[in-house]
């Protein structure tokens, strides 16, 4: 087995007391290559793991390594900007910019380069099923699936080995949804990306290569391959 | 420089917004620029009208202080009161003229005289009644000898007639001839009166003689070097005193004053004029003159600079006004334009969320903010300095207007109430004060000339930065605060 993208070591969250923790002790760690899904009940701490995972958040104990280096010493900001890319449920896409300007803010910030910028992202667009015509709108005038698309797509065009998407079809219809899932995948398995995804949907558990069920602060990793 | 792009994206989709605070900002700046303007064209007015006055200070016996020392000691004494003048010996008046801010100085010595071998221009009452005309007294230069005495002719001992007030203020001006001169002292020149001269066939290079009102066999020749003409129309009582009319008032050196005078006279004069290089460094030059030795107890030093006050007086009114305009405006805009970028900044948590989720550094965030107020601040900034003349030009000039009718109702009003010792000791009497009561508030500065500089755009481009950084800026630490994960929790 190769070494660890992303290890959890001894990590301990909690919001108000140690007492009421919502997980302590956790030991896992994610490879490239695989997709992961995150499931189980609402409160369960999904949402919080992920932020430790995606580094918008720091443990309270224990420690996160991102390829054998501490990201809290790394630092925060630094770990987002250099080596995870984060989808929300919401998209999380900037109201005001095309879905071409989204993808070359997020370029621009995290310094990925590609030699023609525009065909580069047009193309990348167009392979999650965006057309040209809508790289240019406003992503407020594109549909949910499509703004997913889009923050995937800007995901990809950071070219970070690790994507963490928090219930990413959350807001779409069956069909999108799948088209969505399918995209995750791929980024896994054809990009070599570690994709960690939270879900409540047990279909989706079922298609990821290992499922992660959180309950009651405990972790059981269920592996489908 | 990706938060430059992203502030111009912004900048470009919400259009709305980007016009209402451009608006804002360009009336702030409007207002400022018109307030710097307003300010810079009334220091430039003001500076102006300091050059051209100049100001004046007269060194002279301080006459209140010489009437308490007298009544003090007329308590002790049964002798009739007396007003003895002490005059300035030429070492007090030169050792103030030699302080800094002294342009030129003047030295002044008044007497009475009679004429002996020409006829003085009566005045009309005086021809119909001898007798008032014998007893025509002179109130002046020989009051320190104790009640008056006939006179026919003022006699002004000058150092130079050019500096006598007469001459200064245009009232007198040469005709043939020339003036007294610095170089004239110790001689006996004189400069008569044009009509003086007609009525009595005397030309420049004619001798005249006079002789002392006080002692009628100290008498002068006096070679006429020069023929002035008055425009004054002297003062009522020049009907009834001969030598209050202004055309037997003859300019002698102040050393032949002094010899008509009296022997006690000899390297006094009455009083010194002391002409300022700027009215502005009067207070300057009253505090070096107050370290001489000249006695203080018995002499004093006026500052003439009514004049200046007057005139300056409702343009130093509009320059305060406008400074106050631009704090407050300053102030005022820089809090309403904090508020809106504030209300505007917190609208964009979610944006600044995704962007730190991304991995932005904070200070580019508050950068993207600060760049987009930047960029209207100095499209307002241009803006305004195409409006802001015009603006400052109605301003200002209605401000103005303002001010000097306010003074002149003040001035009008104060000579209702009475003139009140305006007139000057030297007799001109109360049509005078009520005279310069009406002319000085006409003298005020009416307009300004108002027009936006590069220097005015400068400051207006500064205060506008700054006012555009700060508005940014303070909304912006709270987003030093945020943490990506509480602005996108919240959000979903």
């Amino acid at each position: 087995m190769t070494a660890p993208l992303l290890a959890f070591k001894n990590v301990g969250y909690w919001y108000t007391n140690k007492e009421n923790a919502l997980f302590q002790n956790v030991n896992i760690d994610f490879h490239k290559n695989i997709f992961y899904t995150i499931t189980g009940t609402s409160g369960s701490g999904k949402t919080t793991f992920l932020s430790l995972a995606g580094g918008l958040d720091k443990p309270k104990e224990g420690d996160i390594e991102y390829d054998g280096k501490s990201i809290r010493k790394m630092g925060l900001g630094k770990f987002r900007h250099d080596y995870v890319s984060i989808i929300f449920q919401s998209y999380n896409l900037i109201p005001y910019m095309t879905a071409y300007q989204n993808i070359a803010s997020a370029m621009a910030i995290t310094g990925k380069k590609a030699e023609n910028q525009e065909d580069y992202i047009l193309k990348m667009l167009a392979k999650v099923g965006i057309s040209e015509e809508h790289a240019k709108q406003r992503v407020l005038t594109l549909s949910g699936g499509q703004q997913q698309r889009v923050a995937i797509t800007r995901a990809f065009c950071c070219d970070t080995d690790l994507i963490v998407a928090d219930e990413p079809t959350g807001n779409l219809d069956d069909k999108t949804s799948k088209e969505i899932v399918k995209l995750f995948i791929d980024l896994a398995h054809q990009e070599n990306k570690c994709v960690i995804m939270v879900t409540h949907d047990p279909q989706i558990a079922a298609q990821s290569d290992i499922n992660i069920q959180l309950s009651n602060g405990s972790f059981r990793l269920l592996q489908h391959v | 420089m990706n938060f430059l792009k992203r502030a111009f994206w912004s900048m470009k989709a919400k259009k709305g917004k980007t016009l209402l605070q451009l608006v804002i900002f360009t009336v702030i700046c409007v207002f400022v620029l018109s307030g710097l303007t307003i300010q810079s064209a009334a220091k430039a007015s003001s500076e102006l009208a300091r050059q051209e006055l100049g100001g004046s200070v007269t060194l002279q016996v301080d006459r209140e202080a010489a009437m308490e020392k007298q009544q003090s000691e007329q308590s002790e004494s049964d002798g009739p009161p007396q007003f003895t003048s002490t005059p300035i010996s030429l070492d007090d008046a030169e050792s103030i003229a030699a302080l800094d801010h002294v342009k030129s100085y003047n030295y002044t010595v008044s007497a009475s005289a009679n004429a002996e071998d020409f006829d003085i221009i009566e005045s009309s009452t005086s021809t119909d009644d001898s007798s008032e005309s014998e007893n025509a007294q002179a109130p002046f230069g020989d009051q320190g000898r104790g009640g008056m005495v006939q006179a026919d002719l003022t006699v002004n001992g000058t150092l130079t007639s050019e500096e006598a007030e007469s001459f200064r203020d245009g009232e007198a001006e040469i005709v043939d001839g020339r003036g007294i001169e610095e170089s004239d002292a110790g001689s006996n020149v004189a400069v008569i009166e044009q009509t003086l001269a007609e009525e009595n066939d005397l030309a420049v290079g004619d001798t005249i003689t006079i002789s002392s009102s006080n002692d009628e066999d100290t008498t002068q020749e006096l070679e006429i070097v020069g023929i002035y003409e008055t425009s004054s129309a002297g003062s009522d009582q020049a009907m009834n005193f001969s030598f209050l009319n202004p055309y037997n008032s003859i300019y002698i050196s102040y050393t032949a004053a002094n010899t008509l005078k009296g022997e006690d006279y000899t390297d006094t004069v009455e009083s010194v004029t002391y002409q300022m290089d700027d009215a502005e460094n009067i207070d300057a030059f009253l505090a070096a003159a107050k370290k001489t030795d000249v006695d203080f107890d018995v002499y004093e030093l006026d500052a003439n600079d009514d004049l200046y006050q007057q005139m300056v007086g409702p343009i130093e009114n509009v320059a305060s006004f406008a400074k106050n305009i631009v704090y407050l405006v300053t102030i005022a805009g820089a809090i309403i334009l904090a508020l809106i970028v504030m209300l505007s900044i917190r609208e964009r948590k979610y944006e600044m969320g995704v962007l730190m989720a991304i991995g932005e550094k904070k200070w580019k965030l508050a950068g993207q903010f600060i760049t987009e107020i930047v960029v209207i601040a100095i499209v307002a900034v241009g803006l305004s300095s195409l409006f802001g003349n015009p603006i400052a030009n109605v301003l200002g000039n209605q401000l103005l207007d303002q001010q000097t009718t306010a003074s002149a109702e003040t001035a009008t009003t104060s000579m209702q109430q009475g003139p009140g010792g305006g007139g000057s000791p030297m007799g001109s009497g109360p049509g005078q004060a009520v005279s310069d009561a009406f002319s000085q508030p006409s003298e005020a500065i009416s307009s300004l000339n108002i027009n936006v500089t590069w220097e005015n755009i400068l400051i207006l481009g500064g205060i506008g930065l700054a006012v555009a950084i700060i508005a940014a800026l303070i909304p912006s630490i709270s987003i030093l605060r945020l943490q990506p994960k509480n602005i996108l929790t919240k959000q979903e």
